[in-house]
């Protein structure tokens, strides 16, 4: 028989290095430092071991050092049991799966990675205790308990290089006492009454920073206001020679109404049940609050918070918080014990938030927080009440688009205005369309005559593209081609036409019951798409219902400097505006720019210019603006701030689908008068359907300066089709999607500097350098996956 | 074609010249002169006020608050202003924008009201209701003429008041509730539309639909209490 190989049951740890990893790990948000970390391990001991209706209580004390002696933290629970349990269980003798007893705190305490299974307090992992050591300069804490029994218990443990020590039996009674005084030079007493002390020896310089600055107070009051409002638990901290301060509710929360009234906006609302796949759950209490514009809110305490046994966790990362409130939006979600140990099972190890949060049940949680929130918002006016699909989708990726704004702001990526302008563009559009019958309902039989796609050239040299024209239908795909590729010349300023083409709805290709795509896409030398204009029509199929039908976006504009920043004396000139009808019918419409006043309710400021534009379906036009000036004597009274130029389309004349004067569509583009912008990256969002062999979205320039930028989301992609029945997904969906073309984007925008800093490239490290695969993996990958960090994170 | 003056130091020095030409010695001088006839104007518009009842003669203190005043007060200060605008000849909106500013330096506590933004200014609400007769302003509360005038639709179509006036005149027994519903309809209903682009007729039509489209109570409510 062969013998059995010699093993060891361990191996060997580098605790110094272990220490270290823990330290990291609550220093890295969404955890917020050591010192953080040491308030909340300690008290959600303390809180988890009480004991009964005995009054609880905990204390921070610090102890300055005295001569040749280090100062001490001290961290007391009061009215606990103490750590019970026999001196030498053994823990080895356990199942893989057993906890220690919940009866056996000293052997628990004494344990890594042994939490007990606890059911009162919020104390999960049992890793929170190496954070006590990691807090010490000298690695060094000393544990000291009266147990419920009025036994008197003291421990030692320290690392010291790469090793772990302990006393091997904690000391009793006198022995205990003679050697906690001898270990704090006399400063410390032992025990009166039930309860367990932790000692910090010679605490991190930060730790003294926080208790003696009053900040371990306030995170302190952060994370454990739900207990001092319930329970009025009683918690201080205490500098000596100084008076112990009590923890309290933090002031930022006023009176914390359940009632809308004096300026507070609220609401409150409980029992609300979450049903899952394994049952149904219950939110016990949700709770948001907006204070007046004139109270503020600590940063710490802004947004909505999920609360455990007690404890503040984390954020709830809520999507769409209009920005004049997000500095005065907070609340917080109680869930029901089922619910809390349920969503426990994904929290990160530091307990600070997630590490899942696209799985069940925290998903669904947050899901519920933002309909609700959502709710809220519509309630007291602060969000548009969404009436249609169309309009919920819009407002995702508003919301969407407002979070990637907010923390690529965070991360110091530049706002618009920092790229290099972009010069004008080519323009495509449709032209001398005109359906059978005045309709693109249309039938096996007809033709669509003598149409042709315009192709117009407003840069300032002469442009060679490839164009091709082709029909196609979302599930066949394509159908017909009307032009082969063929390569186009224009000349500046000049346009060109495709020959007339005629499309006969005769089966093959075309069949009744579907909706086709005529199409004409533009590309370069090498094949690459730059860009493409269709239109629809459907065979023996009713269309479906549009939410708008034309579309206005500002095609270019000369701004007088890199940001969209204009001073008095300034012009901005070379305005031109993209006007298309996106429906069947005939559109005549005026266009009026003008600069309106953003502070002051959009109050006018003057007419920059107006036109009558007369445009056949599905065609686009331009509208060529006067320059606009800013007159000193016309807009002193703004004296600096952002204006909006809106140029709208009004409809001159009524059809089937709109009234005469109904405003058609709109196109607003701030500007910051005598002061750089503040920040803005994405401007919108616009939808198309491109079919599953086309990208998921992509980028385009908003302005032409390359200053904004919308994204065009493929609404007919799987990918997208996928998130229809859940709007939380689709909003992920979203986000991601403008994460990812973030980096295209900056890319086009030459923005060497913010890519190299959000990705961490060191400073030989040069972006024009990289290969393509690093470009991909070292700079894409991670700037992306350092946004989403940020977005899940809350 | 006039500068005007919008703010003052304590010390008396002029803060900001607001004008639609660049400014001259000349424009300079205007535009302190029509500030010292403002102070007087004012001055003398709220005596005249008091002497006819329809402002208490106390001064009441800074920020406490204060009667709400009547259609009839309004009307009376917006007659004024009315009469200032057609002598200096302030065309357009923002050049009386800034002339509401002027008379916010000059107007005591009595008939100056909280600033609710350059789009909302009350002065200017005044000068609106002064363009139809006292006996229809009377007609509505002052609340409701805010209402209306508060409108976004209203504020940016001055052939509202016209159209306003033939209704009431045409139709003397039009409550205030029918109107303030007719307020809310107008909003509802053309939020979305560039009126300027409608003739007077096609406007006129459209309230005209919207005010037949308005609910009337089949009576007063209070008349039952």
């Amino acid at each position: 028989m062969k013998p059995e190989p010699e093993t060891t049951s361990a191996p060997t740890v580098n605790w110094a290095q272990l220490l270290e990893q823990t330290k990291r790990e609550y220093e890295q948000p969404p955890a917020r430092g050591v010192p953080h970390g040491v308030q909340k391990e300690a008290i959600q001991n303390g809180w988890g071991a009480r004991a009964g209706r005995r009054a609880w209580g905990f204390s921070v004390i610090l102890h300055a050092e005295t001569d040749g002696h280090p100062a001490l933290l001290t961290l007391t629970d009061s009215g606990t049991v103490g750590l019970t349990g026999d001196l030498h269980f053994n823990v080895a003798a356990l199942g893989e799966d057993e906890n220690i007893p919940s009866d056996q705190r000293l052997a628990r305490f004494e344990a890594m990675y042994e939490s007990g299974g606890e059911t009162s307090g919020p104390g999960l992992f049992g890793r929170g205790k190496l954070i006590f050591n990691a807090a010490s300069k000298k690695r060094t804490i000393l544990y000291d308990s009266r147990t419920k029994d009025g036994d008197y218990r003291l421990g030692i443990r320290w690392i010291r290089g790469r090793d772990y020590h302990q006393l091997a039996t904690v000391m009793l009674g006198g022995e205990a006492e003679k050697e906690l005084a001898e270990q704090t030079d006399g400063r410390l007493v032992p025990l009166a009454e039930a309860g367990t002390r932790i000692t910090i020896v010679d605490p991190v310089d930060e730790l003294l920073d926080a208790t003696r600055s009053g900040d371990l107070l306030q995170s302190i009051e952060e994370t454990w206001w739900e207990i001092i409002l319930k329970y009025d638990a009683s918690i201080s901290v205490q500098v000596l020679p100084g008076k112990p301060q009590r923890a309290g509710i933090p002031k930022d929360f006023g009176s914390l109404p359940e009632k809308s009234g004096r300026g507070w906006h609220v609401v409150c609302r409980e029992n609300i049940p979450l049903r899952l796949d394994g049952g149904t759950y219950r939110v016990k209490r949700l709770h948001l609050l907006i204070p007046p514009p004139k109270n503020s809110v600590g940063d710490h305490l802004l947004g909505l918070r999920f609360h455990r046994r007690g404890m503040v966790v984390g954020r709830v990362n809520l999507s769409g918080i209009p920005g004049e409130i997000s500095d005065r939006f907070f609340g917080y979600v109680l869930l029901d014990r089922a619910l809390e140990d349920a969503v426990a099972g994904q929290e990160g190890l530091a307990h600070y938030g997630i590490t899942s949060p696209n799985r069940s049940p925290y998903r669904n949680l947050r899901q519920l927080c933002q309909t609700e929130s959502d709710q809220f918002l519509e309630d007291i006016g602060l969000k548009r009440r969404t009436s249609s699909a169309e309009e919920r989708v819009r407002r995702l990726a508003e919301d969407a688009q407002a979070d990637l704004n907010k923390i690529l702001s965070r991360l110091g990526v530049p706002g618009f205005g920092k790229g290099r302008p972009k010069p004008a563009q080519l323009h495509l559009s449709v032209t001398q369309l005109d359906f059978p019958r005045g309709t693109n309902l249309l039938t096996m039989g007809d033709e669509i005559k003598s149409f042709a796609f315009r192709l117009e050239n407003a840069t300032r040299r002469t442009e060679r593209v490839w164009w091709r024209v082709f029909t196609s239908e979302r599930d066949t795909g394509e159908l017909e081609t009307l032009v082969a590729r063929t390569q186009v010349s224009v000349r500046a300023g000049g346009f060109l036409n495709t020959e007339d083409l005629t499309i006969a709805l005769t089966s093959p290709p075309y069949a009744p019951y579907t909706k086709v795509a005529c199409t004409c896409e533009l590309t370069d030398d090498d094949g690459v798409f730059l860009q493409r204009k269709s239109f629809y029509f459907y065979i023996d199929l009713k269309p479906e219902p549009a939410d708008r039908w034309a579309e206005l976006r500002l095609s270019s504009a000369d701004w007088p400097r890199d940001t969209r920043r204009l001073d008095y004396s300034d012009s901005l000139t070379g305005i031109r505006y993209e006007f298309e009808n996106l429906s069947a019918e005939p559109m005549s419409a005026r266009l009026r720019a003008r600069t309106l006043w953003a502070r002051e309710s959009n109050a006018d400021i003057e007419e920059v210019g107006a036109t009558d534009l007369q445009l056949g379906p599905f065609e686009g036009k331009m509208f060529e603006c006067p320059p606009l000036n800013i007159v000193r004597e016309i807009y002193e009274e703004v004296g600096g701030g952002k204006v909006n130029l809106r140029c709208h389309a009004a409809a001159l004349e009524a059809s089937a689908l709109w009234q005469k004067g109904q405003r058609l569509a709109e196109s607003t583009v701030p500007f910051f008068l005598n002061m750089d912008p503040g920040y803005g990256f994405w401007e919108g969002t616009d939808w198309h359907e491109g079919g599953p062999s086309e990208p998921r979205s992509e980028p385009r320039a908003a302005d032409a300066g390359g200053r904004t930028w919308r994204l065009v989301i493929n609404i007919t992609h799987p990918a997208y089709l996928q998130t229809e029945a859940d709007d939380q997904r689709r909003r992920d969906y979203l986000f991601e999607e403008m994460a990812r073309q973030t980096i295209a984007v900056l890319l086009r925008m030459s923005q060497e500097d913010a890519l190299a800093t959000l990705a961490a490239l060191a400073k030989s490290e040069k972006l024009v350098d990289l290969s393509q695969a690093d470009l991909i993996e070292k700079v894409a990958y991670r700037v992306v996956d350092q946004v989403l960090a940020a977005y899940y994170a809350g | 074609m006039v500068a005007i003056i919008t703010e003052r130091y304590d010390d008396g020095r002029v803060k900001t010249l607001r004008s639609s030409v660049a400014l001259t010695a000349d424009a300079r001088a205007a535009a302190e002169k029509l500030d010292h006839e403002l102070s007087n104007r004012v001055a003398t518009l709220e005596k005249g006020l008091v002497a006819h009842g329809l402002l208490d003669p106390a001064l009441p203190p800074v920020g406490a608050s204060k009667p709400r005043g009547g259609a009839a007060l309004w009307h009376a200060v917006g007659t004024e202003l009315d009469a200032i605008v057609k002598e200096y000849d302030l065309r357009g909106a923002r050049e009386r924008r800034w002339l509401w500013e002027a008379i916010n330096l000059h107007a005591s506590e009595r008939i100056r009201r909280v600033n609710r933004g350059r789009t909302r200014q009350h002065f200017e609400y005044c000068y609106r209701l002064a363009q139809l007769p006292l006996s229809i302003a009377k007609s509505m509360f002052w609340s409701e003429w805010v209402y209306f005038f508060d409108s976004l639709t209203v504020r940016e179509e001055p052939r509202a008041d016209r159209w306003l006036l033939g209704k009431l005149k045409a139709d003397a027994g039009i409550d205030r509730l029918t109107f303030r519903r007719f307020t809310e309809n107008l909003n509802r209903r053309i939020r979305k539309t560039d009126t300027s682009v409608l003739t007077d007729d096609e406007l006129f039509a459209l309230y005209d639909s919207i005010w037949a489209g308005t609910d009337r109570p089949r009576s007063n409510p209070s008349e039952h209490e």
